[in-house]
């Protein structure tokens, strides 16, 4: 599940990059007024839990092994934007010390582990548990469903960021990145996580609610079951939306980019086929394209000047989802007058 | 011996994982290159360094790349062994992982193998290319790590405007994985201690999810000590970090000949079509 250095072509991760930064920013600000109380050493102990649970090998029928994640949990017991950092932490640890997963992918595993695994985790707990009392059983097959849910959003994430690699970037067929397509590297992720490591998340997430909900109620105290749900229900909706449309800089950045500029004939004599996915695309991201290559990049471009379209555009498409996030955050601002004393009673 | 069961399988992964530590803290101590610099300037050159192992097209610049990462492993008196297990570890699981490739890449062919198989030009160069990329990559990041102490890297984060509370949660979790890794290493221990035969599928499973839970319960409840002590102690909410140095000479001179020999790979490389 962790994308290691090499496997992303560097604007894929600076886009990456590009994406986690705004939550890092807004996760930070909103746990600052945190620092004094018992959320830090909560948020580091979870985040040690996290890094451990990820390293419990479960033996899958089959011969081989899966691990959990445990992100969703903490974003049902700890918040959202506490379950970003601590899943985060336990990421970047993990690629500092212990190799697993990229320096330069931590911005894609951050993003697709840390934020839109446990957004679109929380986000199908709320809308199950709905308004239903803390104990209550459906809160627990919620939490399950959650689980399944977000490892399987992460799973089709990484095999999206993937697959795209080949078809964005490659140079006389050959591949520089990860050298499978959409049609390799999406089954590949999401077979195994749909059947068991998505069962295993479930299980953990399920059990470790059921722990929390028994012996540390006081925890869960500051998670409002019910209350101005809609305000919550309608700003988790757009979060879900931006973490969707963060996908895009992966074709805005490469839409510009000297090697990505393929039709899909030019594509179908290079790799053989053109994949369903990459039609969609490329009707897509027409649009954009010609405002900003055709000026300056004739046909005849030298090598520079082609690399400095493919760094230019690099930062448009980063500047372009740190403005969405930044006006998501806008919006997301006025909400939370009771929330946040509900959070610093915590 | 039977097949090694998953009990074996995660406790052996756990133990590496505190050897590796403690080993990567006595590198980090010895004098070398790597080690004189600061944290600072080494996560800057890092960065690049890893950029530019991820742009590079050409192979023959990877493999430049590749040597001058080598002669700084030497020159930070980083064993040979390390440099081993390091190109064996990630770069053999990719080889692994992309060997298909080479006959499911369309291309003119390089060779013909049994049973109709073959292997295409493209797809030995586009797996060839990866190869070496992960290779670079994992041996800049690990010139970073291991020639690095911890507390050093912390305190570089902060300088470089990392917001608080993630350096602080960075800290404090970095310590208590350890706590919990020694935690899971005694149950895995105790169990195997007690066991005289295989144990079934369904069996580990259900062990797993209570060792899971004990884990967590212990995680809340040591939180909960945790906040204990440090209030107990004075904490307010401001952890004091010792001032960074200043840069030396010596600093400055690495952080710009490493940008610059990082630029001239890179300018090299674009300028070769």
């Amino acid at each position: 599940m962790h994308i290691p250095d090499g496997y992303i072509s560097p604007a894929t991760a600076l886009a990456y990059w590009g994406g986690i930064l705004p939550f890092w920013y807004i996760a930070s600000q909103r746990l600052r007024r945190l620092l004094v109380g018992r959320t830090v050493p909560a948020l580091a102990l979870f985040s040690a839990f996290v890094f451990v649970v990820m390293m419990f090998n479960v033996p899958v029928p089959g011969g081989t092994t899966a691990h959990a994640v445990g992100s969703v949990l903490a974003a049902i017991v700890l918040g959202p934007w506490a379950a970003i950092v601590a899943t985060s932490v336990a990421l970047i640890v993990q690629a500092l010390f212990f190799g697993d997963g990229g320096i330069l992918a931590i911005g894609a595993n951050c993003f697709i582990l840390g934020v839109a695994m446990p957004l679109a985790g929380y986000g199908i707990y709320r809308l199950l548990a709905g308004s239903s009392p803390l104990e209550s059983r459906r809160r627990v097959i919620a939490a399950a469903a959650a689980g399944y849910f977000g490892i399987n959003v992460a799973a089709l994430l990484v095999g999206l960021t993937l697959g795209v690699q080949p078809l964005l970037w490659s140079e006389n067929g050959r591949a520089l990145y990860s050298p499978y397509g959409l049609e390799v590297a999406v089954p590949a992720m999401l077979i195994p996580h749909l059947t068991v490591a998505g069962l295993a998340e479930g299980i953990v997430t399920a059990a470790g609610l059921t722990l929390v909900h028994r012996f540390y109620p006081e925890v869960l105290g500051s998670v409002p079951s019910q209350g101005p749900t809609a305000a919550r229900q309608r700003s988790l909706i757009l979060l879900i939306t931006a973490v969707l449309v963060l996908l895009t800089p992966l074709g805005l950045v490469a839409s510009g980019a000297a090697w990505g500029e393929w039709s899909a004939e030019e594509l179908e004599q290079l790799v053989g086929y053109v994949p369903s996915g990459l039609a969609r695309w490329e009707g897509w991201w027409r649009a954009p394209l010609p405002d900003y290559s055709l000026p300056w990049m004739p046909e005849s471009a030298s090598f520079s000047e082609q690399a400095l379209a493919y760094v230019l555009s690099a930062i448009i498409g980063i500047g372009l989802v740190s403005a969405l996030i930044f006006g998501l955050r806008l919006l997301l601002q006025p909400r939370s007058p009771e929330d946040r004393s509900a959070a610093s009673a915590r | 011996m039977a097949r090694r069961s998953f009990l074996e399988k995660t406790l052996a992964d756990l133990a590496t994982t505190l050897e590796h530590t403690v080993y990567t803290e006595e590198i980090a101590r010895r004098s070398g290159l790597l080690q004189r610099l600061d944290a600072r300037v080494k996560v800057v050159l890092l960065g690049f360094a890893l950029l530019v192992a991820a742009s590079l097209q050409t192979a023959l610049m990877q493999l430049a790349l590749l040597v001058l990462l080598l002669i700084l492993f030497a020159a930070s008196r980083i064993p040979a062994s390390i440099v081993v297990r390091l190109g064996l570890g990630l770069p053999v699981f990719t080889l692994l992982v992309a060997v298909p490739a080479l006959f499911v890449v369309p291309g003119p062919p390089l060779l013909h193998l049994p049973f109709g198989l073959t292997i295409s030009t493209t797809g030995a160069w586009s797996v060839l290319t990866l190869l070496l990329r992960v290779t670079t990559s994992v041996l800049a990041a690990a010139a970073l790590m291991l020639t690095t102490r911890w507390s050093d890297l912390l305190a570089a984060l902060r300088t470089l405007r990392i917001p608080l509370v993630f350096v602080v949660v960075l800290a404090m979790a970095y310590r208590y994985v350890f706590v919990l890794l020694e935690l899971v290493q005694d149950l895995l221990l105790a169990r195997r201690s007690r066991t005289l035969s295989a144990i079934p599928g369904p069996e580990q499973r259900r062990w797993l999810t209570t060792a899971l839970a004990v884990l967590f319960q212990r995680s809340l409840r040591t939180s909960e000590l945790v906040y204990q002590a440090m209030t107990a102690r004075g904490f307010r909410g401001e952890p004091r970090t010792l001032r960074p140095r200043a840069l030396t000479e010596a600093d400055w001179f690495a952080l710009s000949v490493g940008s610059a020999a990082c630029a001239a790979l890179w300018l090299i490389d674009l300028a070769h079509p």
